[in-house]
Parts: structure tokens; C-alpha cells; sequence
């Protein structure tokens, strides 16, 4: 009798153990349609058992406590308020996806947001543009307008750019830019392209008749004329496969923050056709 | 005139009234309809131009969104005087950061004064349809627009007080076409629905004027149209009831005469034996038979008189009027002149107005003031000094003759008995047969006229008399 209390007494205090016991904790910042797909394509690419925190279901969540208590082995962070709530975490490696804040870290890897320059030069070719202007911060988009400046001039596209410190710069910026290019490349960066200011690229393109390329369809509504969109399903199960090779044992320092490998141009028919642009095809 | 014989004053016929009720109510209905309706419209107007102005404002919010985010104030000044050109009775633009601070004032010359300015702000957001890049990617729902600023318009009222004054004023003129049209339809209507009323009006009047064989004309079964039908069945009994009353009258007054002349006869034989018997059988009677038969006498005389008085009497109404200018001054001095010589030992003073002539039989009216002026020396006999006038007044817009005297008089509780045929006073002792004033009555009435005394016991009478 007493041996068989003392098992009761032990499986109700282990079961709980054994329930919480998983290898990813994934953080998603909301539950935004772009999250839900990139946990999806996360999931398809690790089978690794994941506890999944939606931080928007929560008024306060306090990661730093569940790291401890839970242990997981490794934080897939989904967004950016996912990403800074794992930026608390010091030990545990973290993956970011779906974010544009991920900078270098000593526990830190993850896919950008940011597609790679050589799909929009490859865009800008088939537009028949030469002279496209860029609107950024150094401060959070410098190290990708490099790359964006060197792809750009292998295929002779003369990048004219423009650097804004706060969002109301923009517009002036934009203003500068009248008459001296032939589109207009919007890039992720929360600086230059705010809710404020984004009206303002569209409407310099509709003044000016360049079209204006972005980095989300969504744009295309509001009078883009392409945008390289990224594949959030691919870019989670990118993240997947960083995951598995963290959980296999490879050190985080060896696994770099890349480029989404999955992007699809999307185009807006009607604007193209009113700027008298072929059909674009990728 | 007695007062139901006055002609129907306009003002307070039945159709006036009905008409001033009527026109003065629908009046009323349009004046109440027409200031609800002004107020209404102008409220309305004052609405639509409010909700103009509001959208208005919210079209310049639209077009300033990127230079308020800015903080544009060069190109946002451009704009703002741009709306005060464009938007017709602006007078002031005034456009605000979220932070409340001014960046752009333009006002224009009355946009102070602000009892004749509608003012709206409307709030400067960010495009509902713009999103950040983190949405965008992620998909997600951005919390709503934020708030970049404010635009207040103000615009004066200048047209929508013009537009007022117009309103009014084709309300007004409007609402007294109307009224005039209700009030010519409310007349010929009246006109047609009082037509039976006014034709019982006229015969009624045209009866009461002593047109008895006048009927009124029944033109309707309504309610008045009844009444007349009720009215001339009166008026025709009526009718016949004065012709029987004529005739009954006749009848008496020939009884009369013929009594009176078939009385004459018996009566002179009486009288004519008595003075027979006197003269040539008087002495053989006694001294008591020789007095019975000088009572016979005496009393055949005062019946013959009396005869005479009723034959006169009667003839009065039997006799055909002449109308002639008659001096009734000279006819009163005559009949003063025969009194004075029947008892000219009497201290009297006669005063007779002179020079009143009126229109009438001269021998009636004879008869009439030798009545009234033998009336008044009778009852003066007693008076020392005795005053009998005659003279004329004005009463009510009519010469008004009278006869006065300071003899016994009368109570007027008596006076309406002063005229009633043989019929005296108790207690005047004086002679007579009470027919005199009668007689006079009867005169004046003949002559259309009318006659009535006023007097004091012991201080006199007046007896007033038109014709």
C-alpha cells in the first residue's frame, strides 16, 4: 500500500515533467496570417517537439522564466516583438524569422527580411529602368544597401540614394528625388517607409510615372507596380533547417543570419499598364 | 326708429363674420405654417452648408496629410490660401500639428466675427489603407489610423443669409397667394351657403319695414330656407288676422256712425217737444214739472253734443288726408284767440313760438291743437297766472312740437291713459267727455307721427307730438 502511494505520488508529479518537456519554444509575436505560414513551414521542416507562446494572447509573458523553468534546447522567435522578448535570453540559441530588427549575436541567428538585391535588379532589368532611387537609414538598412549597391551595378543600374534620420525626412527626400529617376525602390526599412509616409511613394510615382517596387503584395493595392515578395512558408522552413542542425549539435556561430531563399515577384497589371510597361514576367 | 328697424350694418351680417373667422383663421395657419417652414429651411440650409464645409475640410485634410506630417508650413500655407480661392465664402484656414501647434493661419478679412461663421475641424489621419512594413509582411491589422493633425475651415454666412431673405421672402409671397385664393374660395362659398340666410334677412327686414305682403323667397330646404318657409306661413296668418281685425274694425266704426245718427233722430224729437211744451204749455205745469222739463232739455243737448262728438270722432279715420304746408304757429294763435274770448276775465300767459310750419291736413290739425290748447286752459282754470306754451324742440335728428302748460298735471304712472277714448282722469273737475286727447292721438298717428305726455301732479303738463 505504501509502495503504491508512492507511486501515485510520483506520476502526478512527474506527468506535468514530461508534458512540459520540449526542445523548441517557439514565440510568435501574433497571431498574423504571415506567422501562422512561417510556423507552418517551421514545422514541416523540424519534427522537434515546440511549445508555441503567442505573446499576443498574453498581456505580459515572462520568457525569461519559462526558459529557465522549461529549458527548451532552442527559441524559434516569430516577429519582431518575439525577437525582443528573446533577446532577454543569454544561453539558449535563438532563430528569428518574420522580423526586421535581427542583427549579429552571440546567441542569435535567423533569416532576414530582406530579399536578395539580385531579385530586384533582376526586376529592374526586365522594367527597363536605369536610375532608381532608395530612401533608407544607414542605421538599420546600411549593411543591405551595400549589397543592394553591388549587385545593382553588375547589371548597370545606377542606385540614387537617399538617407532619412526620422520618417518626416522622408517626404523632402522623396521631393529630391523628382525628375532624376526612373523607379523607385522601397525598401523594409521602418525608418523610410512608415504608415505616415508610405502614401507618399505611391503618389511620387503616380506624379513622376515610375513605378515603385516593394517588398510586400500588399503594397500592389495601393498603387505599387511589382514587389518581391517573400515566401514566409520557406523562409519557416528555412528556419527549420537552421533548427536542425542547432538540435543536431552545431554550434550557433557557425550557422550565419541569411537571406529568405524563397521570393516570388508579384506584379500590378493596371499601374504597369499605365505606365506603359510590358507585362513583366519572372 | 325702434332699433330692429335700423339697416343691417355689413360688419355684423353672418357672412362678414363667417368670412372674418375663417380668412383670419387660415391666416393664422399659414402664418404658423410659413414660420415653421422658414425655420425648418434655414436650419436645413445651415445644416447642408455645415456638412458642405465638413466635407470640404475633410477633402483638404486628405490632400494635406504628407505635408502635415512634414511640417510643411511653406506648402502648406500654398494650400490653405489654394482652399480659401477654391472654396467660395471661406474666411479663415487654421491647421494644426497633433501637438496643437499652429503651422498654418490663413484668415481673411470678417473671419472674426464669429456670429456669421459656421466653423469645422476635422482630424488629420493617416491612410486607413497604409500599413508599416511589419504588417505588410506579416500580414497583420494595424490598431487605426493615427493622428497627424487637425484643419479647421471657417466660412462666413453672408449666402445663407441672402438665401433667407429670399426664402422669406417667396414664402411670404407664396403664403399670401395662398391666403388670398383660400379667402376668394372661402367668399364664394359663404356667398353661396348664405344665400338662403340673406334671403330670409331680406324678407324679414322688408316685413318688419310694414311691407306685410311681402314673402320671403325660398330657395333652399336647408335650415334657414325653413325658417323662411315658417316665416311667411306667419306672415300670412298674420296677413289674414289684420284683415279680419280691418274689417271687425269697420263694422264698429259704421255701428258707431250709424248708431250715433240713428240716436239724432229720437233725440231732436225729444228736444224739439221739450221746447214745444216750454214755450206754449208752461203755464199749465207747475213750478217741479216746468224744472223736469228744462232737465229734459238740457240733458238732450249734452246727448246731441255727445253725438256730435262721437260723429266727429268717427270721422277722423273715415276722412281722406290732404297734405298741405299748414302754419301750425297762426292756427295755435286762433285757437288761443277763441279761448281768450270765452273767458277773458282768466289771467294767461300764451306763448307761441312763431313760424312752424309743417306738412299735413290743416283741418285735422285744427282739430288737433284746438284739443290740446283748450286741454291746457282747462287745466290752468284754477292757476292764478297761467302759462300755456307751444313750441318745438330737436329730438333724435326729428322736430318734436309740444304744448305745455303749468296746470293740475298727472301722475306718469296715468300717462299712457291720458289717450284712451273716454277715458278721465279721477279727480280733475273739469268738464268734458275724455275724447279730446283721443281724438288728438288719433290725429297725430293719421299723420304717421306720434304723440306722448310727461307731467308733475300740481306743476304742469307737456304733451310732445311729432309728425
Amino acid at each position: 500500500m505504501r509502495r503504491l502511494l508512492f507511486v501515485i505520488i510520483a506520476l502526478a508529479t512527474l506527468f506535468p515533467s514530461l508534458a512540459q518537456a520540449y526542445e523548441v519554444l517557439v514565440l510568435q509575436s501574433s497571431r498574423n496570417a504571415g506567422y501562422e505560414q512561417a510556423l507552418k513551414g517551421f514545422r514541416s521542416g523540424c519534427i522537434a517537439s515546440q511549445r508555441v507562446v503567442v505573446l499576443s494572447d498574453y498581456a505580459e509573458v515572462d520568457v525569461v522564466r519559462i526558459v529557465r523553468e522549461e529549458r527548451p534546447r532552442l527559441i524559434l522567435a516569430i516577429g519582431d516583438a518575439a525577437l525582443a522578448a528573446a533577446r532577454k535570453i543569454r544561453q539558449t540559441p535563438v532563430v528569428a524569422v518574420m522580423s526586421f530588427g535581427i542583427n549579429a549575436k552571440a546567441n542569435l541567428t535567423g533569416i532576414t527580411m530582406f530579399a536578395p538585391p539580385t531579385k530586384y535588379c533582376k526586376l529592374f532589368n526586365q522594367l527597363k529602368v536605369h536610375n532608381v532611387g532608395i530612401i533608407h537609414n544607414p542605421d538599420k538598412t546600411g549593411w543591405y544597401l551595400d549589397t543592394a549597391q553591388k549587385a545593382a551595378e553588375k547589371v548597370g543600374i545606377k542606385l540614387i540614394v537617399r538617407k532619412v534620420a526620422s520618417p518626416r525626412e522622408t517626404l523632402a527626400q522623396l521631393d529630391s528625388l523628382a525628375g532624376k529617376v526612373d523607379a523607385l525602390w522601397m525598401l523594409p526599412d521602418t525608418t523610410a517607409v512608415t504608415r505616415e509616409t508610405v502614401e507618399a511613394y505611391f503618389r511620387f510615382g503616380q506624379q513622376q510615372a515610375v513605378p515603385v517596387v516593394s517588398f510586400a503584395a500588399s503594397y500592389l493595392g495601393m498603387g505599387a507596380a511589382a514587389a518581391v515578395e517573400i515566401d514566409t512558408i520557406e523562409m519557416g522552413r528555412q528556419a527549420g533547417d537552421m533548427a536542425n542542425a542547432l538540435l543536431r549539435g552545431s554550434r550557433i556561430d557557425t550557422i550565419p543570419l541569411v537571406a529568405p531563399r524563397g521570393t516570388k515577384y508579384r506584379i500590378n497589371q493596371s499601374v504597369l499598364g499605365k505606365l506603359d510597361i510590358n507585362e513583366t514576367t519572372e | 326708429m325702434l332699433p330692429y328697424m335700423r339697416p343691417l350694418n355689413f360688419r355684423s351680417s353672418f357672412q362678414y363674420r363667417l368670412f372674418r373667422v375663417f380668412t383670419l383663421l387660415t391666416a393664422f395657419i399659414a402664418i404658423v405654417f410659413l414660420t415653421i417652414y422658414i425655420t425648418f429651411e434655414i436650419r436645413n440650409q445651415r445644416a447642408h452648408i455645415s456638412a458642405q464645409l465638413h466635407l470640404q475640410a475633410q477633402h483638404l485634410a486628405e490632400t494635406i496629410r504628407l505635408p502635415l506630417y512634414a511640417e510643411n508650413r511653406p506648402v502648406l500655407q500654398q494650400l490653405a490660401e489654394g482652399a480659401t480661392y477654391q472654396i467660395p465664402n471661406l474666411r479663415g484656414v487654421v491647421i494644426k500639428a497633433s501637438n496643437g501647434k499652429v503651422l498654418t493661419d490663413v484668415r481673411l478679412p470678417g473671419s472674426d466675427n464669429n456670429a456669421d461663421v459656421i466653423e469645422e475641424t476635422v482630424e488629420v489621419r493617416s491612410d486607413t489603407l497604409a500599413s508599416s512594413p511589419e504588417s505588410a509582411i506579416s500580414g497583420g491589422t494595424e490598431p487605426g489610423p493615427t493622428l497627424i493633425g487637425k484643419v479647421s475651415l471657417k466660412r462666413s454666412t453672408e449666402d445663407l443669409l441672402l438665401m433667407s431673405y429670399r426664402l422669406v421672402a417667396i414664402s411670404c409671397a407664396m403664403t399670401v397667394g395662398f391666403w388670398l385664393t383660400v379667402s376668394l374660395i372661402c367668399y364664394l362659398v359663404l356667398r353661396r351657403v348664405t344665400k338662403s340666410f340673406n334671403a330670409l334677412m331680406q324678407g324679414i327686414r322688408a316685413m318688419q319695414s310694414g311691407d306685410l305682403s311681402a314673402r320671403i323667397n325660398v330657395i333652399s330646404d336647408d335650415e334657414p330656407g325653413r325658417a323662411a318657409s315658417a316665416v311667411n306661413d306667419l306672415a300670412n296668418a298674420l296677413s289674414a288676422r289684420t284683415i279680419e281685425l280691418e274689417n271687425a274694425n269697420r263694422e264698429l266704426e259704421a255701428f258707431n256712425y250709424s248708431v250715433s245718427h240713428d240716436l239724432r233722430k229720437p233725440l231732436t224729437v225729444i228736444y224739439s217737444y221739450c221746447q214745444f211744451i216750454q214755450e206754449f204749455c208752461s203755464h199749465n205745469l207747475d213750478t217741479q214739472c216746468r224744472e223736469y222739463l228744462r232737465e229734459i232739455c238740457e240733458g238732450s243737448q249734452r246727448m246731441n253734443q255727445l253725438i256730435d262728438t262721437l260723429l266727429e270722432f268717427a270721422s277722423l279715420t273715415r276722412s281722406e288726408l290732404h297734405q298741405e304746408n299748414v302754419d301750425l304757429s297762426e292756427i295755435a294763435r286762433n285757437a288761443a284767440k277763441g279761448l281768450v274770448l270765452i273767458e277773458p276775465h282768466r289771467r294767461v300767459s300764451l306763448c307761441i313760438t312763431e313760424g312752424i310750419n309743417v306738412k299735413g291736413d290743416r283741418n285735422l290739425l285744427q282739430v288737433a291743437m284746438d284739443n290740446l290748447l283748450s286741454n291746457a286752459w282747462k287745466f290752468t282754470s284754477k292757476r292764478e297766472e297761467a302759462v300755456i306754451e307751444f313750441g318745438v324742440m330737436e329730438d333724435e335728428g326729428m322736430p318734436t312740437y309740444y304744448v305745455r302748460d303749468n296746470g293740475n298735471g298727472f301722475g306718469m304712472t296715468d300717462a299712457n291713459k291720458l289717450f284712451i277714448p273716454f277715458h278721465r282722469l279721477p279727480g280733475t273737475g273739469v268738464d268734458g267727455h275724455g275724447i279730446g286727447l283721443a281724438t288728438v292721438e288719433r290725429i297725430i298717428k293719421r299723420h304717421g307721427g306720434r304723440i306722448w305726455a310727461e307731467g308733475e301732479p300740481e306743476k304742469g303738463a307737456t304733451f310732445y307730438f311729432t309728425l
